[in-house]
């Protein structure tokens, strides 16, 4: 009996392939494990591999085509002379229903467009990005003549537009509040763009304590120290050690010419990173004022756009609600994120989220360990 | 500066009871906390709260503090706040 080869979800953002290159062809004899096919998305290409042994039948897709996960790519049988199921049987392609749950981006074109589900024609189980295409152009187009559901035409979509994530449990959608999108935005780059490894050591926070004890005493200060204290000395150690504070630009480093120290600062429920630009030619009293006024800033949501910008290095802290480890996400064009965590019985976290195109491992260690150590802070 | 005109009992209460509220969102519960008590030297606040309080503070006496200010000496207890508010 002729068994499908399903073409793979690759992530969780595409809902199409390409298919770039078959391997096999009819009457090849292929074993579970063997690469069969390579697909790409527009990051990267991978490879389809039988998951059994048998022969190839069929290949129902043509190449350079782009195909939706989900369909079949191949037909296998376990002798060579089975018949290959017909093209019009070839997987999934039952008739177009309404009702059918949207994924995620659909949900979001359905909003977009001011439509429901439950009147868009769904080829598939899920109601897609492709299928309101298809009936936003049979409806806004006229004087063509109106496709049937079963033949309305799927127009190609840009690549960028056939992304989304497909949660299989229901809910329901929302737009984003402008925080909600700043955030997103900030940490897709992580996804797209950065290789982040994360290291982490544990050192003895007293010397820190005092420190900042002292520091906030000579200065007369309401608030202690600690934080901004720490978060100069890696606007230090950024400033001598040149890789720390730069990033990848196509094949080449680039090496910023000021440290411009991004703070994350936790205000109601938005997550801001408030920047202090050329932050490595400030005094530490200077700094510590300056960090002052960029977190009353973002507590009361009035921080200008030149303060949420261009970040070359950050800091982050969750020890104020007792966290013991967190792994940051990078900001973007950064190559370094201080992860400060809680102490408990005098003994400090601090980890360090880096982009390993830039910095290695030992890196990225060798600069949390010289920032567990007030060095240089008075 | 010119003294502004307010009921300093009633701010000494809204601010004793912003103290009161943030300590709370902490999960503490304040018992016996005075006016003239040190609120750092409490630990009914973190430093976080602390800001918190501040902008608070700012907003709701339309006033805008100099970092510089931010002193123990100033903000240091409900009674000082009140103080800094009186020479606003």
């Amino acid at each position: 009996m002729p068994t499908p080869l399903y073409t793979p979800r690759v992530n969780n953002n595409d809902d199409t392939v390409r298919l770039v290159k078959v391997l096999v062809e009819r009457g090849d004899a292929v074993r579970a494990g063997d690469v069969v096919a390579e697909v790409e998305t527009d990051k990267a290409n991978f490879t389809v591999e039988s998951e059994q042994d048998g022969y190839v039948l069929a290949v129902a897709q043509a190449l350079n085509e782009t195909i939706n996960v989900g369909s079949v790519l191949l037909w296998l049988g376990a002798t060579p002379d089975e018949p290959a199921p017909a093209p019009s049987s070839n997987g999934p392609t039952p008739a177009a229903r309404t009702g059918a749950q949207p994924t995620l981006k659909a949900a979001q074109l359905l909003a977009k467009h001011g439509l429901s589900a439950s009147e868009v024609p769904a080829a598939g189980d899920r109601l897609t990005v492709r299928d309101i295409e298809a009936y936003v152009a049979t409806r806004t187009s006229p004087t063509e003549p109106v496709a049937s559901a079963d033949t309305a035409p799927v127009p190609v979509l840009p690549r960028a537009e056939s992304r989304g994530s497909t949660p299989s449990a229901a809910g329901a959608i929302r737009a984003l509040t402008p925080e909600e999108r700043g955030m997103l935005r900030t940490v897709v780059w992580q996804r797209e763009e950065a290789v982040p490894g994360y290291v982490e050591v544990q050192y003895d926070a007293a010397p820190w304590e005092r420190i900042a004890a002292d520091f906030q005493k000579a200065e007369k200060l309401l608030l202690n120290p600690l934080l901004a204290l720490m978060a100069y000395r890696l606007v230090r150690v950024a400033a001598q050690q040149e890789r720390i504070n730069a990033t990848i630009v196509g094949d080449a480093l680039y090496v910023y010419s000021s440290v411009n120290l991004g703070f994350t600062i936790q205000s109601d429920r938005t997550l801001y990173l408030a920047v202090i630009q050329n932050a490595a030619a400030m005094s530490c009293r200077e700094f510590v004022s300056r960090l002052g006024d960029v977190q009353r800033g973002a507590l009361g949501h009035r921080l200008r756009s030149a303060d949420l910008t261009g970040a070359t290095v950050s800091f982050s802290s969750m020890a104020r609600w007792n966290v013991s480890r967190h792994v940051p996400v990078l900001p973007p064009f950064t190559s370094l994120m201080i992860a400060h965590a809680a102490t408990f019985n005098g003994i400090g976290t601090l980890g360090a989220t880096y982009d390993h195109r830039v910095l290695t491992g030992v890196d990225a260690l060798s600069a949390v360990r010289d920032i567990s150590v007030p060095e240089g802070i008075s | 500066m010119t003294p502004r005109t307010f009921d300093r009992a009633e701010a000494a209460r809204e601010i004793h009871a912003k103290v009161v509220e943030l300590a709370r969102a902490r999960g503490i519960r304040v018992t016996g906390f005075r006016d003239n008590e040190v609120i750092p030297e409490t630990n009914l606040l973190d430093s976080a709260g602390i800001m918190e309080l501040i902008v608070w503070y700012e907003t709701r006496f339309d006033l805008a503090i100099e970092q510089a200010d931010l002193t123990i000496e100033n903000f240091g207890t409900v009674n000082a706040m009140v103080d800094y508010l009186a020479r606003a």
